[in-house]
């Protein structure tokens, strides 16, 4: 287990030694940005992909609130 | 729905057509300064990192610059005369999350209302970029004393290692949540049902059919321009 927790540490930051020998935090993994960029394209894809039903789902409720109000109605 | 128009015809008026104000110029006048000063400084540090050999460093923190200027110009207009809470999620938002979602999943009614001026995930994109922001422009600012300026020398020491690291993962942490927000961004706004609102932070008004068509009137009343 902590040597997993050390290879997500390991894959988050980047890190280096200071004068002393001492292992110091230097910042973020830079390859974050590509997993950043993926997971935004990705998103896109999959939202303009499911915008159209989603569209159509709200209009059949819509459509089923008309009919349901016509029925109450007559 | 409103339907899509292109973009000539977005800043066509129909005949007949009245126009409300969305922006004033001075809010759209910061969202484009912004707009370019995320985009420079998105370029200069993420351009080294993908390889592109540039003097980089002095644009990033002019840039830097620009952006704390902006925000707070923003940060003072918002407290003293913006439309403060039109931004803040409220309960009324938090119902139509409920219904969007209860009428996605079960197909039933009743069917959320129509937004104030910003729809939930404006305003959630909004209190996203602003907390990014934030993030980047205190540690930015920090960063600076690594730097030799016109204004003083520079002083890497001013801070201990452990605490300059710390001072990096924020700011390069802050720097990637960006890119992905500002991309969703720039997709949702070109979106043919939204395209509309690209015009409205172009020229400041909207129509009054397309505020009709997309504001619970109850909530966000803006004032109406005369031709």
């Amino acid at each position: 287990m902590q040597q997993e927790v050390q290879v997500m540490f390991d894959y988050l930051f980047r890190f280096g030694t200071d004068a002393y020998g001492q292992t110091i935090l230097l910042g973020a993994n830079w390859d974050l940005f590509w997993w950043f960029l993926a997971g935004s394209v990705a998103f896109l894809i999959v939202h303009a992909a499911a915008y159209p039903v989603l569209q159509r789902r709200k209009a059949q409720v819509a459509q089923r609130i008309a009919r349901e109000f016509i029925h109450v109605r007559s | 729905m409103f339907g899509p128009r292109t973009i000539d015809a977005q800043f066509a008026l129909a005949p007949g057509e009245s126009r409300v104000a969305r922006h004033a110029l001075a809010e759209r006048l910061f969202h484009w300064t912004l707009a370019a000063s995320f985009l420079v400084l998105i370029v200069t540090a993420f351009g080294p990192i993908l390889g592109w050999k540039f003097e980089w460093v002095a644009t990033h923190w002019i840039a830097g610059i620009v952006m704390t200027l902006a925000i707070l110009f923003h940060l003072g207009r918002a407290l003293l005369s913006l439309e403060f809470w039109s931004m803040m999620v409220d309960r009324i938002d938090l119902r139509d999350l409920w219904r969007g979602l209860v009428g996605q999943l079960s197909r039933r009614g009743p069917l959320p209302g129509k937004p104030g001026k910003y729809e939930l995930g404006q305003k959630l994109f909004h209190w996203g970029i602003a907390g990014v922001a934030v993030g980047l422009v205190a540690t930015g600012l920090l960063m600076l004393a690594k730097l030799d300026t016109p204004f003083w020398q520079r002083n890497p020491y001013w801070l201990s290692e452990t605490a300059w690291g710390i001072v990096y993962t924020i700011h390069g942490i802050c720097a990637t949540l960006a890119l992905p927000m500002i991309i969703v961004h720039v997709y949702f706004v070109l979106r043919p049902e939204h395209v509309h609102l690209l015009r409205t932070m172009v020229t400041g008004w909207e129509t009054r059919r397309e505020y009709l068509e997309d504001t619970d009137t109850s909530r966000w009343r803006p004032e109406e321009l005369k031709e």
